[in-house]
């Protein structure tokens, strides 16, 4: 019998430490928010997507991207690099507030910037979409994305 | 022990120190990043009734950081040459010093059988107003701080950062009002965030 309430107390304790783990690891993983994107269709069939990516994930997997591709990009924005660079710092320093409003009988459009993250917002006939953007992860990925590469 | 002729200092302190915060006025306190562009486009149906409204309001803080970024042929390092544009011919330069320097008034008025426009000068205000009957109506009403602000800088260029800076330090005011048949546009700067 105490062998039994042994084995209970173990088994727990290791339940206790990767709950604990999982928790931790979610914490730093979302600790820079979350890029994500929610596609509803107004239909009764219609699809809808919640795809929540880590922003620290998001800003890592720039890394694996071939530097073949990393060169064609860095040719065909390289001129508007810095402009769009500057255009971010300046949206992260800048006040929180609604960018942009779009409304007319087909659709509703808004760009809200709200506690360092961008919203997107499309309402259409057809769906919603909504996706978030933190602004740190994107300036990070731009940074990431201009930086010279080995042969570059 | 705290007696009374110890506490008439630290009372008068605190009163000069309530005067200097309350003299602190809003408009002064506030700083660059709180101040917004706004632009608000509506047009309407045959009905009158709003068919599509377009909103964008715009940090001042943004645009001073954007500009100096923005490297196109006329525009370096957010001045605009103006050597390099030849604006049918025009001095624009020469005009707006000329302006800056005149006493209040009106520069020009031209009237036409169905259009008018006038350019002037009144209370620390660069006005232009062109009318062309119930088909269209422009107003632009620029603080002269601005323009001098644009006119800081080289003689072949207008210091857009600056004017942009000078625009942020100026008061809530409307800049362009357009009104067409079936659309309006205004510009404007406040504080708000949300272009209402």
């Amino acid at each position: 019998m105490p062998a039994m309430v042994g084995f209970f107390a173990a088994l727990g304790k290791a339940a206790g430490y990767t709950a604990a783990t999982a928790l931790l690891g979610g914490a730093i993983l979302y600790s820079d928010g979350a890029i994500s994107v929610r596609v509803k269709e107004h239909k009764p069939d219609g699809t809808n997507i919640y795809l929540p990516v880590p922003a620290m994930l998001a800003s890592a997997a720039a890394s694996f991207i071939p530097e073949c591709h990393l060169r064609q990009f860095r040719e065909q924005a390289g001129p508007h690099l810095p402009l769009i660079q500057a255009a971010i710092e300046g949206l992260r320093n800048s006040p929180d507030g609604e960018l942009v409003e779009v409304k007319n009988s087909r659709e509703y459009v808004r760009v809200v910037k709200r506690g360092g993250t961008l919203y997107v917002d499309v309402e259409s006939d057809s769906e919603h979409v909504r996706v978030s953007l933190p602004l740190r992860t994107v300036s990070r990925i731009v940074a990431r994305l201009a930086a010279t590469g080995p042969g570059s | 022990m705290f007696t009374m002729k110890k506490a008439i200092p630290i009372f008068a302190v605190l009163v000069l120190a309530g005067v200097a915060v309350s003299n602190f006025s809003p408009v002064a306190a506030q700083s660059q990043s709180d101040r917004w562009l706004h632009v608000r486009v509506v047009e309407t149906d045959e009905k009158g009734q709003p068919d599509e409204t377009v909103k964008v309001n715009v940090p001042l803080a943004l645009a001073e950081a954007i500009l100096p970024a923005i490297k196109v042929k006329h525009l370096q390092g957010g001045k605009l040459r103006l050597s390099d544009l030849k604006i049918e011919q025009v001095d624009l330069r020469a005009i707006l010093e000329a302006v800056k320097n005149t006493k209040d008034g009106e520069f020009v008025t031209i009237e036409k059988k169905r259009e008018s426009v006038c350019v002037s000068k009144q209370g620390g205000y660069l006005l232009v107003k062109v009318n062309e009957g119930p088909e269209k109506q422009v107003d632009v009403k620029l603080p002269m701080a601005v323009v001098e602000a644009a006119l800081s800088g080289a003689k072949d260029e207008v210091d857009l950062v600056a004017a942009i800076r000078a625009l942020g330090a100026h008061g809530d005011h409307d800049l362009v009002n357009v009104k067409e048949k079936r659309q309006t546009v205004r510009v404007w700067v406040d504080s708000k965030n949300n272009g209402q």
